[in-house]
């Protein structure tokens, strides 16, 4: 028996949700910086 | 997390014990031997005891308790539990020591990544748990952590800043008050020097003839302060001077280096004497003279042709006698001797030719002997080349020495402006020196002010109008005000040193304002960023649903079921399904117990089944509880 693994990009759909989000520009590559941080598990403090 | 074995007192169970392996399984048994039970006994030593799990109180009376031993990050571990009096252990197997993460509130969530409401619906088959995956809940946990980091230290620097503006104001307020009291102090003394005065007469006229010569030696300082002023005006500034003067001494020292280098310049060197022979010639060419007169001495000496011609000669005379006598041929023996004698004085003259040809070779060379000549010829080229080398040196130096005298004579026609250099040091030095008196001539003037203001303005003799005990009694009042005002003045001062200074203060809450700035930033992003997720997470649900869908496929296979009128079998495949997806998406390590989840599954779709929970039991344990 094969099962074929359905698609689901987690990181892909939550960092199109922040791009989406009404903030400037600066604010959200912040944002960007620090969540891909925190998914490579380092430390993101301001 | 895999369980290894689970012992329980709990509902039914008294100490009973089950074993389980890695992977999937099935445990077959009869009903009412335990299969439900040991599933609620797994689910309340991860999550505790409620309602549902009181029902299983041990029918013996015993204490409720429970162990389950486990590997768990690839370390054994065994978790103890007792429903009757609450404690909790957990524990590695091996060194029990405890694990610090695990408590008797958080096991479930830690171990499964699931809370209890989270699990029950995974179990229930409804896949409608709320917690995300590994990477939403480690996203999750990091922006709150972040955000209420930033909060936390936005309200403490708050605070801070708050001291901060309240220490500036103080010290503000305080200076101010101090300046007030100040002034005050230096009013009262001056109005007490002033009774003082008027008690005593002398006393003020002599502060009167202070002030008066204080006031002179003002105006005699003001005086020599614009009159020196004045004159600098016509003079070059102070920094030029200073200039200057360098300049000059920086000439002087190379002049005097440069006149130290000529004198010790040694002498020109001397030509070396030329032997007659080489007048005019360079080294290699009197070196190839001397070998040319040289060889031709030799070919000469060697070759003595006058020799041979005076032996043809003597040979001729004698053949010719012997020709003209015993032979009686007269005329033969005259040509002979005739062509004897020519050869005889061409050997008179050849030998006289070569010898007189050496011998001026000779005087030229200064020795008769030829042999010689190249030496004195090698001899001669190198002591040449030796003179020429150091005459090339001396001349270089000589050229050195002369550029830089004509290269200082220059910046002396610059620098002294036709004097000489000593008399624009002198020059220099008296600028420097009417520039300093200047300087002196102001600060003599600026202390004669001040001591001027400092005995305070002329007092007019009757303006106090006061009687001499009313005097005493106001001067008495007067040194009293004085001593409270030095008093207060001393506290604030006293006060004022222990408090921060004013820059510090201003620069700490410049460097807070700047911190505050950038943590609203990052508040910002934390927010925007939890927003995100939450828009991510409602979506969470599609991707059970799609694995469900993986799951219904595998079982049904080929023939395919009407979800909306499924039979009781299908129901329970579409719930277990649903259930595997929930597992599969929300807590990838837990280990499944599957309660007899297939016992109205007909037999082609068990086997199906079946082989689904042994391929998810390659990457995670399935126990599989049933009847048959």
């Amino acid at each position: 028996m094969e099962l074929k693994e359905p698609k689901d990009d987690f990181q892909e759909r939550f960092f199109a949700a922040l791009e989406q989000k009404d903030a400037p520009p600066e604010i959200k590559n912040l944002a960007v910086a620090l969540c891909e941080k925190i998914l490579k598990g380092e430390e993101a403090t301001a | 997390m895999n369980i290894r074995s689970m012992t329980a007192t709990f509902g039914r169970l008294e100490n009973g014990t089950l074993s389980l392996e890695e992977g999937f399984q099935i445990v077959c048994a009869p009903n009412g031997w335990g299969k439900t039970t040991w599933c609620a006994f797994f689910r309340a030593m991860l999550y505790g005891l409620d309602e549902e799990g009181m029902r299983y109180l041990p029918w013996s009376g015993s204490p409720m308790t429970g162990k389950i031993e486990c590997t768990w990050q690839d370390r054994e571990m065994t978790i103890e539990r007792s429903f009757t009096d609450g404690t909790f252990r957990a524990y590695f197997t091996q060194t029990m020591e405890a694990v610090p993460e695990l408590t008797a509130r958080n096991c479930g969530q830690v171990l499964l990544g699931l809370d209890k409401q989270g699990y029950d619906r995974a179990l229930s088959l409804d896949g409608t748990a709320l917690s995300g995956p590994e990477e939403e809940m480690r996203l999750r946990k990091g922006l709150t952590e972040g955000l209420d980091r930033c909060r936390r230290e936005t309200v403490l620097l708050q605070q801070q800043m708050e001291t901060w503006q309240k220490s500036r104001e103080d010290r503000l307020a305080l200076e101010k008050q101090a300046a007030q009291l100040e002034n005050r102090l230096r009013e009262a003394e001056s109005f007490q020097r002033r009774l003082e005065g008027s008690l005593d007469k002398s006393q003020r006229e002599e502060d009167a003839r202070q002030r008066r010569r204080a006031q002179r030696s003002c105006e005699k300082a003001a005086h020599e302060e614009a009159r020196l002023r004045e004159f600098t005006k016509t003079l070059p500034t102070r920094q030029e001077a200073e200039q200057r003067l360098r300049d000059v001494k920086s000439y002087c020292a190379a002049e005097r280096a440069v006149r130290e280098a000529e004198e010790n310049l040694e002498p020109q060197p001397m030509e070396p004497a030329c032997p007659e022979a080489f007048y005019g010639l360079e080294p290699r060419q009197a070196q190839e003279k001397a070998e040319q007169d040289a060889a031709l001495c030799r070919d000469s000496n060697k070759g003595a042709l006058w020799l041979i011609f005076l032996m043809a000669g003597l040979l001729a005379l004698l053949g010719g006698c012997i020709a003209a006598f015993p032979m009686q041929d007269l005329p033969l023996g005259l040509a002979i001797m005739g062509a004897g004698s020519l050869m005889l004085a061409g050997a008179v003259l050849l030998s006289g030719g070569s010898k007189e040809g050496q011998s001026e070779l000779a005087a030229a060379y200064g020795t008769p002997d030829w042999r010689l000549w190249p030496e004195l010829a090698q001899s001669y080229a190198e002591e040449r080349l030796r003179y020429m080398e150091a005459e090339d040196q001396w001349q270089t130096r000589k050229n050195a020495i002369s550029a830089r005298t004509q290269e200082l004579e220059e910046q002396r026609q610059r620098l002294c402006e036709g004097r000489e250099p000593e008399e624009m040091e002198d020059l220099c030095t008296q600028v420097l020196q009417s520039w300093d008196a200047l300087a002196a001539a102001e600060s003599q003037l600026q202390n004669a002010r001040e001591y001027l203001a400092s005995l305070g303005p002329e007092e007019p003799e009757d303006s106090l109008n006061l009687t001499g005990e009313e005097t005493r009694g106001c001067l008495q009042k007067t040194e009293e005000d004085v001593r409270q005002l030095q008093v207060d003045l001393e506290n604030i001062r006293a006060t004022l040193s222990g408090l921060d200074d004013l820059q510090t203060l201003e620069d700490d809450l410049r460097e807070a304002q700047e911190r505050l700035n950038t943590l609203a930033q990052y508040e910002q992003a934390y927010g925007i960023s939890l927003e995100a997720l939450a828009e991510t997470e409602s979506r969470a649900g599609q991707l059970i649903a799609k694995w469900a869908d993986v799951y219904a496929a595998a079982v049904f296979g080929e023939k395919k079921e009407d979800p909306r009128n499924p039979s009781r079998g299908s129901r329970d495949i579409f719930g277990l399904a649903q259930s595997l997806a929930s597992f599969k998406v929300l807590s990838p390590q837990a280990p499944l117990l599957l309660d007899d989840v297939l016992s109205q599954v007909d037999e082609e779709r068990r086997k199906r089944a079946v082989a689904l929970l042994k391929l998810i039991g390659q990457e995670r344990q399935v126990v599989l509880f049933c009847c048959r």
